[in-house]
């Protein structure tokens, strides 16, 4: 198996009311186990999906290149990285909502509601708002309680602490919940 | 609490720890320096980095405050990450006792022993969270794994937010000095005789970048028929192959018709969540 990451600079400083991608943004450090990236056509998506269902059966026979390998086409950027401790998890189409409500002096990020790939961790949600906020750091809180674990599943999160439809990430430059 | 929960967090691993040869002076040609040490299932790694460090601190390079934010520990290459509790590290990462050879698991002369390395380096491992404030670092990790689970059977974090400041320091010092019963006295004060519903991790074996957290509610409002098996039926990763998946708990099989809170309240991890490690049979 392996992770993709697919980045889309010209959309990452927009403001709409729709609400954004956070697949869309660049991802660094800690990576995701199994992103699935949806970004520029249908088509595009369907030839990514191919992509990893043919990585994920060489893996499964033994014949996986275990090097990094990278595939671009027109309109995206598709770095492949290492295999081996990538996990067993579904493809998962769906997208969850992730509400963003700054807590004291940082701002707030526009537009407030994102949508991200329910198979991404939370790391990936970290590294977003780290660099839509262009700050070293950032705390994050899920209803305005608790840090989940950076490799904690954002479908996961959705699922067990939605509100409504949407999970709420509180965030601020200092601890606000010890 | 119940005798099983003693028992569970008494569990204990016989551990060989291998230590990277660039962590001590020694010869290329000199035979690797091994700490043979037995650790506890429900504790931390990191809350025995310093301890194991101090056992070798003659051969270190440098002064072990200096190494203790670049140590991890691996087995096999892989990373074995200190913010999950060391008995579900040996469960990912280990067969079953009843998948090794009879003559290990059944001779009454035989250890088992759990190999690993400590391995110091720059460049930390890709599911390595940085330890950039030691112990104090841990114990917010610890509690907000708490908060969490708090939310998950209540519905709310008030039950460990209101927690007073003296009974939260007793809880985070029952972990470090393994009392149970403070531990337990604390715990109690979170987890309510009904639960909302039950926090549960789920790992695979050989995976340890896979954590799932199912959503573990109870069937038709009533905790008494909700088994392992309904949890299993509801996990979107093991439909289809249920039927070869084992599933381990604090280092044993358990059966998939058990009352998934009786087994909560049996195997809770010191971390507040029931860690389920799914095993090929």
């Amino acid at each position: 198996m392996s992770r993709i990451i697919t980045s889309e600079s010209d959309t990452d400083n927009e403001l709409s009311s729709q609400p954004s991608d956070l697949s869309t943004s660049q991802l660094l450090g800690q990576e995701p186990p199994e992103p699935l990236v949806v970004a520029g056509s249908d088509r595009s998506i369907t030839m990514e999906r191919k992509l990893e269902l043919y990585s994920r059966r060489l893996s499964q026979i033994g014949l996986a290149d275990k090097d990094d390998s990278s595939v671009s086409s027109a309109s995206e950027q598709v770095v492949k990285t290492p295999t081996e401790q990538a996990a067993p998890r579904p493809i998962v189409a769906e997208k969850v909502r992730i509400k963003f409500i700054p807590i004291g002096s940082i701002p707030a990020i526009k537009p407030s509601v994102c949508k991200i790939s329910a198979a991404q961790s939370f790391a990936a949600v970290i590294t977003f708002l780290r660099g839509r906020l262009a700050v070293s750091h950032v705390f994050c809180y899920i209803n305005n309680s608790f840090a989940p674990s950076p490799q904690q599943n954002v479908g996961d999160l959705w699922r067990q602490f939605k509100v409504g439809e949407d999970l709420i990430v509180s965030y601020c430059g200092t601890v606000a919940f010890g | 609490m119940s005798d099983i929960h003693h028992l569970v967090w008494n569990g204990g691993l016989n551990t060989q720890i291998e230590i990277d040869k660039s962590l001590v002076f020694m010869d290329d040609e000199s035979k690797p320096l091994f700490i043979n040490v037995r650790l506890p299932r429900e504790s931390y790694f990191v809350l025995y980095a310093s301890s194991l460090l101090h056992k070798i601190k003659l051969k270190l390079r440098k002064d072990i405050d200096e190494v203790l934010p670049y140590i991890w520990f691996e087995q096999d290459g892989s990373n074995l990450p200190w913010n999950i509790p060391i008995g579900t590290l040996h469960d990912v990462m280990n067969p079953r006792i009843s998948e090794l050879p009879i003559e290990a698991a059944a001779s009454s002369t035989s250890i088992l022993v759990w190999k690993i390395r400590m391995v110091y380096g720059q460049e930390l491992p890709q599911n390595h969270i940085p330890l950039t404030n030691g112990l104090e670092q841990v114990q917010k990790y610890w509690m907000h794994q708490w908060k969490q689970a708090c939310f998950v059977l209540n519905g709310t974090s008030k039950q460990i937010m209101s927690m007073k400041m003296d009974d939260s320091k007793a809880f985070w010092q029952s972990v470090i000095s393994r009392n149970v019963d403070i531990f337990s006295s604390m715990s109690d004060k979170i987890v309510p005789s009904i639960p909302r519903n039950i926090p549960v991790m789920v790992h695979r074996q050989n995976y340890m970048d896979f954590i799932s957290q199912p959503l573990v509610i109870p069937q038709k409002e009533s905790w008494k028929t909700t088994t392992l098996q309904t949890v299993l039926d509801s996990s979107e990763y093991t439909t289809t192959e249920q039927n070869t998946l084992a599933v381990v708990c604090q280092g044993i099989d358990v059966p998939c018709s058990i009352l998934i809170e009786e087994l909560y309240r049996d195997f809770v991890s010191l971390d507040g969540f029931l860690h389920l490690i799914l095993q090929q049979q």
